[in-house]
């Protein structure tokens, strides 16, 4: 199992459950919290979310998450990060515990 | 402007599902058994209609080989996320990030831990008690149970791949001059402390006496006392290493000698210094003491030179 392909999958992951709004940008930043993006996130990633929320006038969930894209977020963020995220998300939509 | 996330229609959680499924297997993060070890086929056959009954069925008898990889590419993994419960496909799907996050290998790290420290002592120790006849007769029958002991230390099978590496360490334990052949090196270890029992078993095997003798001379300066015994014995002479054995079994003679030799090592030491003194200081002989190489036999080599030396 590579690295790749974990981050890959994680990925389609997130994008898929933002996509299909089975969580919101709210809610990633509930576990992908501002202490674990400081932590794990390039300089230079933070330094354009930091811009384009200047730039917007705020800093929403949502802005941040134009600039931490799923891709970014496989890639640099802890996997457990999300899968908590997407655990969390399943768990609030009821489908962890059946249809 | 926090979007409501608990809304998840069912259409969302379906393509969510089918983007998560789809793309592992896609990834070989997944495997078509991870699928139906949920997605069973009591699981299918309860909630998947008929009509992919039918396309299932008909890929299955048409196909040379049915297994779980025809299962899914038949059924597709859209379908099956359209039709089994969420709960069966979440339980698949956390399975899948349980094992692609390393959480489900707890286990084995510890089962890999204690394989160096136990697997090898074990199988050096009993090989002595039942290896000795072969060891003397051939080295490479020796190894045999070494190698059969490292694989029954470890409880799991997943650390039998562990086990493996220990006997090395074992082996250059037992031998520290040549590591070019594991197995005569295994051998060795079970040679020594058997000889006690071989010298009643070592008058039938006689004829294989030859060969044995000199890789234990090999190993005779670099290893222990033990070693050296136990591979000189089986040689038909080894005169220097019998002795002290039999010394050590008559036990109380011998030591007194050796005492005696420690000190005749000191007076020869003594007469050496004791020469160079001398010569350093020559005293004066008669001519009555003198000895008259010449006339000797067994030293003219070239008597006239060394009359016209004289």
């Amino acid at each position: 199992m590579s690295i790749e392909a974990r981050q890959r999958w994680f990925a389609t992951m997130m994008e898929s459950g933002l996509t299909q709004q089975i969580f919101a940008p709210a809610d990633v930043l509930r576990h992908a919290t501002p202490e674990v993006l400081a932590n794990n996130l390039p300089p230079e990633l933070m330094s354009k979310v930091l811009a384009a929320s200047l730039a917007a006038g705020a800093m929403t969930p949502e802005r941040v998450l134009e600039t931490v894209t799923p891709d970014v977020m496989s890639r640099h963020l802890p996997h457990e990060v999300l899968w908590d995220c997407i655990a969390a998300a399943a768990e609030r939509a009821g489908i962890a515990g059946g249809r | 402007m926090v979007a409501p996330a608990p809304v998840a229609a069912t259409v969302g959680v379906e393509e969510f599902f089918t983007a998560a499924i789809g793309r592992a297997l896609e990834l070989g993060l997944a495997s078509p058994e991870d699928v139906l070890a949920y997605a069973t086929p009591e699981v299918l056959a309860e909630h998947l209609p008929r009509e992919e009954w039918t396309k299932l069925l008909t890929a299955c008898l048409g196909a040379p080989r049915t297994d779980a990889r025809l299962v899914v590419d038949t059924v597709t993994v859209p379908v099956l996320c359209e039709h089994v419960p969420f709960g069966i496909l979440w339980a698949c799907l956390a399975k899948l990030a349980t094992r692609a996050l390393g959480r489900g290998l707890v286990a084995p790290p510890p089962s890999i831990a204690p394989p160096p420290s136990i697997a090898p002592p074990p199988s050096i120790a009993p090989p002595p008690s039942i290896a000795p006849p072969p060891s003397i007769a051939s080295p490479p029958s020796a190894p045999a149970p070494s190698v059969s002991a490292p694989p029954s230390p470890s409880s799991a099978a997943a650390s039998a791949s562990v086990t493996t590496p220990p006997p090395p360490p074992a082996a250059r334990k037992s031998e520290p001059v040549s590591a070019t052949s594991p197995s005569l090196v295994a051998a060795a270890p079970s040679v020594p402390e058997p000889l006690l029992d071989v010298d009643q078993a070592r008058v039938p095997e006689p004829a294989p006496l030859g060969d044995p003798p000199s890789p234990p001379r090999k190993e005779s300066p670099g290893a222990t006392s033990r070693n050296l015994i136990g591979a000189r014995r089986p040689q038909a002479s080894a005169p220097a290493v019998i002795p002290p054995r039999k010394a050590d079994l008559k036990t109380q003679p011998p030591q007194p000698k050796r005492a005696s030799t420690a000190t005749d090592f000191e007076i020869e030491a003594d007469l050496g210094e004791a020469w160079k003194k001398a010569g350093a200081d020559p005293e004066p002989v008669d001519d009555d003491q003198l000895i008259d190489w010449s006339q000797s036999e067994e030293t003219m080599t070239s008597g006239e030179s060394q009359d016209r030396k004289r």
